[in-house]
């Protein structure tokens, strides 16, 4: 029965190939870009799940908020976990720190040769406790027990040690501070926020830190992870906290702070706070796919429910015929059924090949490579091919269902009624199809114009000609004006500043009090900068001045700068100068900026003048809207020592000078080796999340299209099949080829209009919902749609006249007496 | 262009005189249907000439190649060698254009399944070729009733041609051949399916329009109605067996 069934099927298959071929396909396709699509969910929303307790692990988050502004931060004080722990021995039954000493990178040396590291932490020994990592060397026990132990990665081994035993090996970190090696990590499959490849004891830090850190309850630079006794705890602990608040923050703080717990495995979708400890994804960019995944499952179905409905009513005689003989309604079904079934088997496996084809070239939207695991999981495989034929079975039950249905004792008229009212069926998947298609397009029309605007926006600061260079720990700091000096002897380069962070990028948060009421601190996001800061950047000023250096001229023609002290109105080595921004004068109730001039704030470095006003300017990604924000002068060595970067604006098309200069110049104040990188090319990295997704939309839109195009195709051929006769006559009788394609493509041209005007308001809605999550974005383009709209009718025109063309040009008797 | 060609130049007037002029001439023709690689030659080396306003009969039995042989003349299909010249113009030197524009101003042609569109009406589809040569509406439809009123189905306008019986079909095929009083008319078996007095019917109209001066050519298989032709060409296995001439009505 089976191989009766089997050879009919096969030469049924093979007598339309192009239908074959096109349902094959676009099942195939769309199956594909399915798992590839599940893939990437899967591989988004699977962080942080193979920790042992995962449920019981959670993250302590803080929340400073005074007069509406302040910071949410996803670190905290030193002191917060041991207290915890001390104070909550029933609930929580480990806390683990992480601490970079606030720097994106930090210098490691051996043997003299430095490198900057920028997955560094320092840890509490608890860690691989907590967490599910190992070691291939060493012992995870001990490893981080001792001060200056050090775990590292392989890669990092191989980069200082090459082939050498690393356990038992010296790094230099920070230059002057020894670290022996205690351990090697084992390269872990799992996906996880935590991303490191130098783990250092948290112990160290006792030595390293000779003010006592560990006491401060205000600096908030440890990201803390509390292990639970239950999960069900999570409850019991929220409601300690802020009782544990009151107890333990400073009566400044105590009214302002909350601490908050975030389950570990919520932190790479849902969080996004201040100082991530990586970049997190986005739980709404998980649903995007989830549903251009589903969008594709649905055309590939349509698409193969449509062929299948057209290739059975091509065959309405041959039913016809079957049933006088006598074939039995259920043999009918289960044969068009198998016929289907064995499509659908052989347009899964074209799809595993092109899952394993495509997946290399896949990563996620922070830029990490889908994990081979998923791919190599025959869990996977065998649930998306069950998928997949659940899909092809549930397709062609309709079409199966119909034909072996339809009555044998009406005549052979009834099969061209069938024909007909199958149409209106099958035009609707077609219109359907489009939707979607059209709905992808303009979706991802509108991304990219979202991504080109986040990155061409006018900022309020200049990123262009910008060359940044990291400072951090290097002697840099403590000769900054010698070198700044040094800089500026090279005609490429145009001005130079430095600062605590990217600006652009991220901010710190410092103190600051109202010279009326000094004792009350409020936290404002600001960083400290250094002398023309506000030229470099070309900010505009709206009142005052920049700090500004001033170029003395000396007598044997060198250049002299000097930066006068004129900022401090009364003691000259206690205050110090800020630059606000209008968002700051407004929240200090000023409305004309030249009323802030030679106002002061009250820091704890003592007064601080206001001696500039700014317009806004972003400060931080497009993502967010601006606030207040003050630019501090670090002044003081305590205060130069958190500045990180240095910030050199060149001349237009000198760049290369200008770093051939900083290079020769670098090794004589600093043993750490040169490294730099453009502002611009930094700020892009903002909105890489953007540019991945405007990518993927685009590929799968594209084969969004591709497959409603062969949808397209296939009820072309159908329906000229089915006109054959009727597009003989009508040239029989003096129709010309033109009027014919017309003729023939009016109806398609009808469908694509309909699905434009159904999907553009659609596509409004859902773009116009996605951009209301950016505080900044573009503003919806009539072009977009009109493009889409475009596509979708020209596909629909040359799949159309391609089609029809062939039959028009054959003579009409071919074309009335050929058999479809 | 086809304005360009003999064909602006047929005068019906010209009928009777002395020297009527071939409008059709074939040489050599042969066709040969492939299919599952089985080859049949349904004609071989046809070479016949009609004469401007000559009623011709095709006369032969089933399967003899009668059919071919006019769907051939009316150039609706492609023959595998051989030439047809139209007016002394080969035809396969038309474009598809040319062959349309011809079509729709020169020919009408009855099929021998009918061959009626089933998505239009019957008034449509006699109506379908006059909208192909562009006449206004209201024309359209007076010349389409007229038409269908002599073949006694104008009551049937509104219907769907599978709703008609054969003989409805057939006459509704001829009003839609003769309903632009082509200058060339095709016609294969238009009495097939009807009986004697509709027969009688669309013989006389066939006859009539003769008079006016259409070429006519008859695919028949009744002796009787070859009595209404000039000339009657005997088709036997794909080749002309003989060819008589008749007594001259
Ligand atoms: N499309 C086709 N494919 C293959 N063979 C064909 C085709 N059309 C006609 N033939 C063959 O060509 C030969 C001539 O057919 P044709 O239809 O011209 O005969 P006929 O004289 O019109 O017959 P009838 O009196 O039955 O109408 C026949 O043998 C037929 O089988
Ligand atoms: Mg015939």
């Amino acid at each position: 029965m089976l191989g009766s069934y089997l050879i009919i099927t096969l030469r049924n298959l093979l007598r339309h190939k192009t239908f074959t071929f096109i349902n094959t396909l676009g099942l195939a396709v769309g199956i594909g870009s399915f798992t590839v699509l599940m893939l990437l969910v899967l591989h988004e929303t699977t962080y942080d799940v193979q920790h042992f307790n995962s449920r019981r692990i959670f993250r302590v988050t803080q929340e400073i908020k005074k007069n509406n502004v302040g910071e949410r931060s996803a670190s905290l004080p030193f002191p917060v976990a041991d207290q915890l722990k001390k104070d909550y021995p029933d609930l929580i039954a480990e806390t683990v720190r992480f601490f970079n000493m606030q720097s994106p990178a930090i210098p490691v040396g051996y043997k003299g040769e430095y490198h900057y590291e920028k997955r560094f932490f320092f840890v509490d020994s608890t860690f691989f406790k907590v967490f599910r990592f190992y070691l291939e060397k060493g012992n995870t026990k001990t490893a981080l027990a001792l001060p200056n132990s050090l775990v590292i990665s392989k890669k990092i081994a191989r980069k200082y040690f090459g082939d050498e035993e690393p356990i038992g090996k010296k790094l230099t970190i920070m230059v002057g501070h020894e670290f022996t090696v205690t351990g090697v990590l084992e390269e872990s499959n799992f996906r996880s926020h935590l991303e490191f490849d130098m783990l250092a004891s948290f112990h160290s830090l006792n030595e390293m830190y000779k003010m006592p850190v560990q006491e401060n309850w205000i600096w908030n630079p440890c990201w803390t992870y509390v292990v639970l006794h239950k999960a069900n705890m999570k409850d019991e602990l929220r409601k300690q906290l802020p009782f544990f608040v009151v107890k333990y923050f400073p009566d400044a703080l105590k009214d302002f702070v909350s601490l908050n717990l975030q389950a570990i495995n919520d932190i790479h979708l849902h969080s996004n706070l201040a100082y991530e400890i990586s970049i997190n994804s986005d739980i709404e960019y998980v649903h995007i796919f989830l549903g251009m995944a589903c969008f594709l499952l649905a055309i590939a179905s349509l698409n193969f429910i449509n062929i299948a409905t057209a290739r059975s009513s091509l065959r309405t005689k041959e039913v016809l015929v079957r049933k006088i003989i006598g074939a039995n309604k259920s043999e009918l079904f289960w044969q068009f059924l198998f016929e289907n079934f064995l499509i659908s088997l052989f347009a899964i496996l074209l799809a595993f090949v092109l899952v394993e084809i495509s997946v290399p070239f896949l990563s996620d939207l922070s830029g990490n490579p889908l994990s081979k695991w998923i791919t190599n999981d025959w869990n996977i495989a065998a649930w998306l091919g069950a998928c997949g034929l659940v899909i092809g079975v549930l397709s062609s039950i309709y079409p199966a269902f119909y034909l072996a249905n339809f009555n044998a004792s009406k005549n052979f008229k009834s099969a061209v009624s069938f024909g007909k009212s199958g149409t209106w069926f099958r035009q609707g998947l077609v219109v359907l199809q489009f939707m979607i298609s059209i709905f992808m397009l303009i979706s991802t029309l509108v991304s990219y114009d979202q991504l080109r605007f986040l990155r061409q926006a006018k900022l309020g600061f200049d990123k262009e000609q910008i060359i940044v260079l990291p400072i951090a720990f290097t002697k840099i700091l403590y000769r900054y004006d010698d070198f700044k000096k040094e800089l500026l002897g090279c005609p490429s380069i145009s001005s130079i500043t430095a600062m605590e962070t990217i600006i652009g990028r991220e901010h710190q948060t410092h103190e600051y009090a109202m010279p009326y009421n000094p004792d009350e601190f409020t936290f404002f996001p600001s960083i400290l900068v250094k002398h023309d800061f506000i030229k470099t950047f070309n900010i505009k000023l709206l009142a005052g001045k920049d700090f500004e250096s001033i170029k003395i001229f000396k007598n044997d023609g060198s250049v002299y700068y000097d930066y006068p002290e004129s900022y401090s109105t009364d003691s000259l080595t206690q205050s110090g100068a800020v630059i606000i921004n209008q968002a700051m004068l407004k929240h200090l109730g000023y409305t004309k900026a030249q009323d802030a001039l030679n106002q002061t704030l009250i820091s704890h470095a003592g007064k601080e003048r206001i001696i500039g006003v700014v317009d806004n300017f972003h400060f931080t990604s497009l993502h967010d809207t601006v606030s207040p924000f003050i630019l501090n002068l670090a002044k003081d060595e305590r205060r130069m020592r958190l500045v990180k970067y240095m910030a050199v604006r060149t001349q237009r098309n000198r760049t290369f000078e200008a770093l051939e200069y900083i290079a020769r110049t670098w090794p004589e104040f600093t043993a750490v080796p040169f490294e730099y990188f453009f502002l611009h090319e930094n700020l892009d990295q903002l909105y890489n999340k953007e540019q991945k997704l405007s990518e993927i939309s685009a590929i799968f839109a594209g084969i969004a299209v591709f497959i409603a195009t062969m949808g397209m195709f296939s009820l072309t051929s159908f329906v000229v099949a089915q006109r054959r006769r009727e597009i003989g006559i009508r040239k029989s009788l003096g129709s010309s080829a033109s009027a014919l394609v017309f003729l023939l493509s009016k109806d398609f041209m009808k469908l694509a209009m309909l699905s434009i005007l159904i999907a553009c308001p659609i596509a409004y809605l859902g773009v116009w919902t996605w951009l209301g999550h950016f505080p900044n974005h573009v503003e919806l383009k009539l072009s977009n749609f009109l493009l889409a709209s475009g596509v979708i009718l020209g596909v629909t025109l040359i799949t159309v006249s391609l089609h029809t063309l062939r039959t028009v040009l054959q003579t009409p008797v071919a074309a009335i007496n050929q058999q479809g | 262009m086809i304005e360009n060609t003999k064909i602006l130049n047929l005068n019906k007037h010209n009928l009777f005189a002395p020297e009527r002029p071939a409008i059709i001439k074939t040489v050599n023709l042969r066709k040969v249907y492939r299919s599952f690689n089985v080859e049949t030659v349904a004609l071989e080396s046809i070479n016949v000439e009609i004469k401007e306003g000559e009623f011709v009969s095709i006369m032969g039995p089933s399967g003899s190649g009668k059919s071919t042989l006019l769907n051939l003349l009316a150039m609706l299909d492609k023959p595998s060698s051989g030439s047809i010249a139209f007016m002394g113009t080969e035809v396969s030197t038309f474009s598809d254009r040319q062959m349309a524009q011809f079509r729709k101003r020169f020919l009408g042609f009855i099929f021998q399944n009918f061959n009626l569109i089933d998505e239009l009406t019957i008034l449509e589809n006699v109506e379908l070729p006059l909208q192909y040569l562009g006449l206004p509406k209201a024309e359209r439809r007076k010349r389409a009733m007229e038409m269908m009123e002599r073949l006694e189905v104008a009551h049937k306008k509104q219907f769907f041609p599978s709703q008609l019986s054969g003989g409805q079909q057939q006459r509704v095929a001829v009003a839609r051949a003769v309903v632009t009083n082509p200058y060339l008319l095709l016609a294969d078996e238009p009495t097939g399916n009807l009986d004697s007095a509709h027969g009688q019917e669309v013989m006389d109209i066939l006859s009539k329009l003769n008079e006016n001066g259409t070429t006519v050519i008859l695919v028949t298989h009744s002796a009787q109605n070859a009595e209404y032709s000039q000339r009657t060409i005997h088709l036997f296995d794909g080749q002309v067996v003989t060819e008589n001439i008749n007594h001259v009505n």
